[in-house]
């Protein structure tokens, strides 16, 4: 009997015991994944996974509540006692009722997932549904996992709110400011690939599967989640059997840990100060004094009103102020932390005879996919020593406190030797893009097939960018057809008429101040994938004036 | 047999327990006395298993209880602040104790409540106080426990239910050979009740007896001389109080009865009555002879 870790009847109880709540969530997502397909009407691109979501998240929420209701004993001294003392060792316990919540939100889960698919006419790949079910599925179990241990570690309410905010969310959200903070700090880095944004909340599948659309990597996320998952709901019994039952009512199990949650929960305000008032002594940008004042007095507010909130007490909250030095400290080893990684990346300098080759990549147009991106390798002499005078030049313009405008810069991987890579954006040199163009046309084979451009056909639709110059951005220029048509013949009349060099500057014209044509092909073949295929992208040199004089004519 | 040793409670920097040892013999009604705070409450919670002693250990026939499901099996606690399922009735607690206590008897469940006339299906939360208590002690009962701990049961019942439940409780004892922890504020609701009392203070037991030997262990004797008289006049015994008012002095000793009524008559008194103590009454002088005033601790 010791080692027993599930009894059906407490399952039983605590099945009858959520039945209301859970019978409301359940009338909620039943019928949403009803009216909802209702409401979409027919889908000419076919049924995505992101057409189940709506009806589900409502599971998110249902999660928290379930939980909460399933062990709200917790926070009563009279039941918590009477659920420790009775005869099932508490691991049964735990896990019975966690069975009982999860099955509530699973059995939702399902049920929703069949009425959608129902109602959507089973109009869809079967794989489809499966990865939005179990998505949702470890989703949710996450989220009761957290909410568990949230619950067992505190006694009241309001704490177990707080410290489920805490575990939930306070990695994602420290690494999401740690790496704000560092891309202002080191504008000229990508720290999209660097260990800080697998700590965002792109890596955190409880805010993936909202949005469901993007499926890349998801699989290895639904696999580490679960992982994760379990071993939380692990840590979750065994913290329930050490509990003790007279923590009902009491924040936390200790002062300290009080102290702790409160730090906790206040610390991501002040971190975010802390970015503002960076940025404003390095950058010295005016506004930024009125917000650092703003984030540091709500920083001051979350922590006094969660002691004045959990404690209910005024004395006991001005009292925690001599606590703050905590907070201090952590800001300036954060601080002391931020400063030091700035500057071993600013000044570590790259030799050419460091690099084994460079990808220059133009990710700067929105509406190109990843796999049309414009990847050039190349690994001639000049374009590695290139690389590395821009590199040197663009940390020096970070140190020097210069503005910097990635969008006229040239987003690069730099592969050296070591292994390292370094994804960056050059932004310091005359003429960065056109020099690159021209470097990077040596490099390149001319083949006729590398010069040719796509073919036209009835098929092919034609979009038309220009680079904003004052918010950096691009805008698109909205043509009636024929005069569409006009600016292509242009366009392929005059590239036609250009040497081989001059069509190699062209087909690897990263300069994104030029205006962008974009060739897109229907794709009917695959009736679930997208309609459309980008067939090239093209940054308008000055060697082709008539072009460039057409597109920007029509853009006025 | 439960054997407490050298148990100590803790919470943060209140001690509720320090280092509180005892024995309670199997099948006997055990009280506990003591005034708010002394720690009957947290010691009763220890036996539940439902605390862990922050020191020494608690042993039921010499298995520990904490996280012991086998032995919590045969232990029922009725809290002195009760706990009932939102909206439940009786009949859906039976449910739940039954899905917890597997010797749980419905027959007993039905007979009891017949006897207490309390209605099964109605909502507890239109009970008043008293019934939610007799409500609380049926399920207990019903659960066929070894242990049955009450915390303040039968404060707030009226007389008539109140001997009802003690006869209830008197016959598992003797018919199941239950053991009965009571506690209480009141020593006259225990006197008549335990077998054995204990009287908690700050965290210890500072006396502890059975009651019949308590009650027959002291004596009250109002007795007179002709000629005047003094405490001394008794060395032959224990005296644990003298008061004298004129020439009739009133006497607390310690002994045996029949052999103290027979060294007094020899002293040819005019005047020996030898009247009964009532419990309290054994206490206050019981205490007094250890060195407490008694009113700090009741």
């Amino acid at each position: 009997m010791k080692n027993k870790f599930f009894d059906l009847k407490l399952y039983i109880e605590g099945i009858k015991r959520l039945k209301v709540i859970g019978t409301a969530f359940a009338v909620i997502s039943f019928g949403m994944a009803f009216l909802v397909p209702l409401t979409y009407g027919y889908r000419a691109d076919g049924i995505e996974a992101e057409d189940f979501i709506s009806p589900l998240v409502v599971l998110m929420v249902a999660a928290i509540v379930l939980v909460n209701r399933v062990f709200g004993y917790l926070t009563s001294r009279k039941k918590s006692d009477f659920y420790h003392s009775i005869p099932l060792p508490r691991k049964c316990v735990y896990f019975s009722f966690m069975a009982s919540a999860l099955t509530w939100v699973w059995g939702i889960l399902i049920v929703s997932l069949l009425i959608e698919s129902f109602m959507w006419g089973f109009d869809f790949y079967l794989s489809t549904v499966l990865l939005v079910g179990v998505a949702f599925a470890v989703a949710t179990l996450f989220i009761m996992a957290v909410m568990s241990v949230a619950r067992i570690l505190t006694g009241t309410e309001i704490s177990s709110m707080a410290l489920f905010a805490i575990l939930f969310l306070f990695l994602r959200v420290c690494g999401t400011i740690a790496m704000s903070a560092m891309k202002m700090l080191v504008p000229i880095y990508d720290f999209e690939h660097s260990f800080l944004h697998y700590l965002g909340f792109e890596f955190f599948l409880p805010f993936r599967v909202i949005m469901l659309y993007d499926t890349d990597g998801i699989i290895p996320l639904i696999i580490y989640t679960f992982i994760i998952s379990v071993a939380t709901i692990w840590v979750g019994a065994i913290l329930y059997t050490r509990r003790k039952s007279e923590m009902a009512g009491n924040n936390a199990p200790s002062p300290m840990l009080h102290n702790i949650y409160r730090y906790a929960i206040s610390t991501p305000l002040f971190l975010l100060a802390t970015e503002v008032v960076l940025e404003f002594l390095l950058w010295g940008r005016g506004y930024m004094l009125e917000d650092s004042i703003t984030i540091l007095a709500c920083a001051f507010a979350v922590y006094f009103l969660y002691e004045l909130i959990t404690r209910k007490n005024i004395k006991k909250m001005f009292a925690s102020a001599k606590n703050l030095w905590v907070i201090f400290l952590i800001v300036l080893i954060y601080c002391a932390g931020l400063l030091v990684a700035r500057n071993q990346i600013l000044d570590c300098e790259i030799e050419a005879d460091d690099i084994e080759s460079v990808e220059l990549i133009n990710n700067n147009t929105y509406y190109v996919y990843p796999e049309n991106y414009k990847i050039f390798t190349v690994d001639s002499d000049l374009s590695k020593a290139c690389v590395a005078q821009a590199y040197k030049a663009s940390c020096e313009d970070v140190k020097n406190e210069e503005t910097i405008n990635r969008y006229r810069g040239v987003y690069t991987l730099i592969r050296l030797k070591s292994g390292r890579e370094i994804y960056c954006w050059l932004v310091n040199f005359e003429g960065a893009s056109r020099m690159y163009s021209e470097y990077i046309s040596k490099d390149l084979e001319l083949s006729s097939e590398n010069m040719s451009l796509p073919s036209i056909n009835k098929n092919t639709h034609t979009v038309f960018y220009v680079a904003d110059t004052k918010t950096y951005d691009y805008r698109e220029i909205y043509l009636q057809s024929d005069t569409r048509l006009k600016i292509m013949n242009t366009f392929y009349e005059e590239y036609y008429s250009l040497s081989d060099e001059q069509k190699a500057i062209l087909k690897t014209n990263i300069d994104t101040t030029a205006p962008c044509v974009i060739i897109w092909e229907e794709d009917n073949d695959d009736k679930y994938d997208y309609a459309y295929i980008c067939k090239g992208v093209y940054y308008i040199p000055d060697f082709m004036p008539e072009t460039y004089a057409a597109i920007y004519r029509n853009a006025e | 047999m439960i054997k407490v040793e050298n148990v100590s409670m803790k919470f943060d920097n209140f001690t509720a327990l320090n280092e509180l040892s005892c024995s309670i013999p199997d099948a006997c009604i055990y009280g506990l006395v003591g005034s708010n705070g002394a720690g009957k409450s947290t010691l009763l919670r220890i036996l539940s298993g439902i605390y862990r002693p922050t020191g020494g250990e608690v042993l039921f026939d010499g298995k520990p209880v904490y996280e012991n499901p086998e032995v919590k099996q045969k232990i029922c606690f009725v809290a002195d602040e009760l706990y009932f399922l939102p909206q439940a009735t009786m009949k859906s607690m039976a449910k739940l104790y039954s899905a917890i206590y597997k010797d749980f008897s419905f027959e007993r469940f039905g007979e009891f409540s017949e006897m207490l006339s309390l209605n099964t299906k109605a909502g507890i939360n239109t009970f008043s106080k008293g019934m939610r208590r007799q409500a609380s002690t049926i399920l207990a009962l019903s659960t066929m426990p070894k242990y049955l701990f009450l915390d303040e049961t039968f404060d707030g019942l009226d007389p008539v239910v109140r001997n009802l439940l003690k006869r209830v409780i008197y016959n598992d004892v003797i018919e199941r050979g239950t053991t009965v922890i009571l506690t209480s504020h009141s020593l006259r609701e225990l006197e008549d009740t335990c077998d054995n009392l204990a009287l908690l203070h700050r965290g210890g037991i500072v006396f502890e007896s059975d009651i019949q030997n308590l009650k027959t262990m002291l004596l009250k004797i109002q007795i007179a001389f002709p000629e005047d008289f003094g405490e001394d006049k008794f060395d032959f015994t224990e005296v644990l109080s003298f008061k004298k008012h004129g020439s009739v002095a009133t006497v607390i000793v310690r002994g045996e009865a029949e052999e103290l009524k027979r060294r007094f008559s020899e002293l040819n008194p005019l005047l020996l009555d030898i009247l009964p103590l009532s419990l309290e009454e054994v206490f206050i002088y019981e205490m007094e002879a250890l060195g407490y005033a008694f009113g700090e601790l009741l």
